[in-house]
Parts: structure tokens; sequence; C-alpha cells
């Protein structure tokens, strides 16, 4: 069961200053196998991944005790694309399970659908990360499809569900 | 037709770019693909020039018979990074009198010839729209399977159309299945 944090979860946009948090994030070994990062990434290319962010990426983090312990990036699409965004989101290993990802994903869904009229949502998550899925299926995620042999986890390839999440049509 | 012979697969040129334009801004281009209209030369220009890296152009070329050449499909094959650095992402455009035709068919094979014998990926992928039948039976022929129906994945002449995500697995230093 999830057990909930007694201090309240804050949630912004990231800032610059942000960066050495979300480095300790990138160091966590779950964060990893359940991601697409690569292990031993140099904190200055965090560093300057977070000081100059790509401008069609917003990027949310989750602070708890003053702390970083979350980050979620959304990433709008453009043209006749305009209408879609793609999730990708991190947690402390030790904040993992304890109602960060929710928090995150909240806000993330809010931004897109209230703010920047996103009527599809997508993200990727590895077929055996239970975890990540009840938080994806919670917020009314579906699979679409499964990828073969997507990524390289850990010394093998690992097939990936592609979900997503509609919004009902915008009205004015 | 007797096009077999005449059409040739070669990398991208310098002097490429007009033609290239032209094959990226025809309407059926424009039904198949993500490229919206009215693109200016300009911008067109820069991303011929600066490709996105990892990107393989194959150029499709039929000789008419004047002997004069001229482009009438191409394909990107844009290799992925780190733990997906086994796959890679097909875009594939042909004329549509060319559409599943000769020239489509070298350019695929071309295509996936150099992902599993000079680049020895695992994984290639590729997005069609989901009402898009013909092409859904061409890749097929080639081995892709639909993975994942990607619903309002575009917007397409009004309308928000799904598609389909197809992928074809290879494993490095085989034989292919005849």
């Amino acid at each position: 069961m999830t057990k909930r944090l007694r201090q309240p979860i804050i949630i912004r946009g990231q800032e610059a200053d942000d960066w050495e948090d979300v480095a300790e994030i990138f160091e966590g070994e779950r964060a990893i196998a359940g991601t697409l990062q690569l292990p031993y990434q140099s904190r200055d290319a965090i560093r300057d991944r977070v000081e100059n962010p790509r401008p069609d990426l917003r990027v949310l983090v989750a602070i708890v005790d003053g702390r970083v312990v979350g980050t979620l990036g959304l990433e709008v699409g453009r043209g006749r694309q305009a209408h879609v965004a793609d999730i990708g989101m991190m947690v402390h290993d030790s904040y993992q399970g304890q109602g960060v990802g929710s928090a995150l994903m909240e806000a993330a869904i809010e931004l897109a659908e209230r703010w920047l009229a996103i009527t599809r949502i997508q993200l990727t998550v590895y077929v055996d990360n239970e975890p990540a899925l009840a938080l994806y299926r919670k917020y009314g995620f579906e699979v679409e499809g499964t990828l073969r042999d997507y990524a390289f986890r850990d010394g093998r390839y690992v097939d990936a569900y592609l979900m997503a999440r509609l919004a009902p049509e915008v009205q004015s | 037709m007797a096009q077999e012979s005449t059409i040739t697969i070669r990398a991208q040129r310098s002097d490429d770019q007009d033609e290239l334009f032209l094959l990226l801004t025809n309407e059926a281009a424009l039904l198949n693909s993500v490229e919206v209209p009215y693109m200016t030369e300009e911008s067109f220009r820069d991303r011929f020039t600066n490709p996105p890296a990892d990107t393989h152009v194959l150029i499709a070329e039929s000789v008419l018979p004047s002997a004069r050449r001229r482009i009438v499909g191409a394909a990107w094959l844009q290799t992925q990074k780190n733990r997906r650095r086994h796959t890679a992402q097909l875009t594939l455009l042909c004329l549509p009198q060319h559409r599943h035709g000769d020239a489509e068919r070298h350019l695929l094979d071309a295509a996936l010839k150099l992902a599993d014998d000079w680049l020895g990926l695992r994984r290639v992928e590729l997005i069609i729209f989901a009402d898009d039948a013909e092409a859904e039976a061409f890749y097929g022929s080639f081995g892709f399977e639909r993975e994942a129906v990607l619903r309002r994945f575009a917007m397409r002449r009004g309308v928000y159309a799904d598609a389909w995500l197809m992928a074809r697995l290879h494993t490095p230093g085989q034989e292919k299945q005849p």
C-alpha cells in the first residue's frame, strides 16, 4: 500500500538551482532502471540539461522537506501534433511509493489539459514496472500496444507498453 | 511498367534540396506524414543542411527516357541513442505514382539492409496512419508488425487521425528469414 508522506508535497516549475537535487535522483538504481537514463552520468551534463532546458519541454518538480525528490518533463508536440504531449518522470529511490508521482502527474495533467489544450498525453513504461503501471492506470492512461525489445536494461532487451490518456474534446 | 532496372538508390547529395522539397510538399506527402502545408523553402533548407544527428538518408532516383534523373522517393533512418541504440525510426516517402511500387520497394530494401547488415540494428520502427491498409500490407511484406495503435496521433485534413506503430525485429549477425 502507498504510505503517504506526512510533509506536504509542493509542485513547481524546475529552476536552474534544482540541478544538484535532480542529479541525485538520476543516481538512483531504481530510477535508472525504470527510465531510459544511463548510470555514471556526469553531474555537469545533468546540470547543463537542468539549466538549459529545451524550449518545448516543461519540467515540474516535487519538493518534500525543501528538497527536490521528483521530476516530470512534459514535451509538447508541434504542428499537426500540437495536441499531443509526451511525459517522462523520475522519483528519488527513497521517495517512491509515497504519493510523489501522483502529485507530479496530477499537476502535469492539469497543465496539459486545462492550460495547453493537450488532448493526448502519451508515455512508455517497461511492461514489468508494476508501480508505474498502477500510477498511470489510476490517471486514465490506457495501454495502446507493446513495443518489443524497446530498450536495453541491465543486460537484456525489455518490452515497453505505449500508454496514452485522451482528454474529452475541448468545448468553447 | 518495366521500371525496375531504372531505379537507383544512392546517398543524399548537396544539390538534392529542390527535388526533396517537392517530394515533401506534394499533397500525398501531407496525407502520409506529419508535414504541415505551406512549408517554406527556407525552413526546409535548414532541415536539409542540418539533419538530426545519426540520420541516414537514402534517395531513390529514376532514369527518364531522356536520360535525365529524377528523385522519386527518399528514406530517413534515424538511429536512437544510449539504451535505445539498437533501434531506429524509419520514414519513407515516395511521389504518389511510385508509392508501394518498385522505387519504394528498393528504398525499403536498401534501408533495411543498411540497418541489418551494416548498422547491426535490432529494431526498426515506423508509423503509418491507421486507415492506410496499403501501407500496412506493404510494410507487412517486409516483416513489420503492428504493435500499438496511437489514438489521435495527428491532425490530418480536419480530423484527428489514429496511427499504427509498426516494428520489425532482427537479430544482428543471424541469417535472415527467406
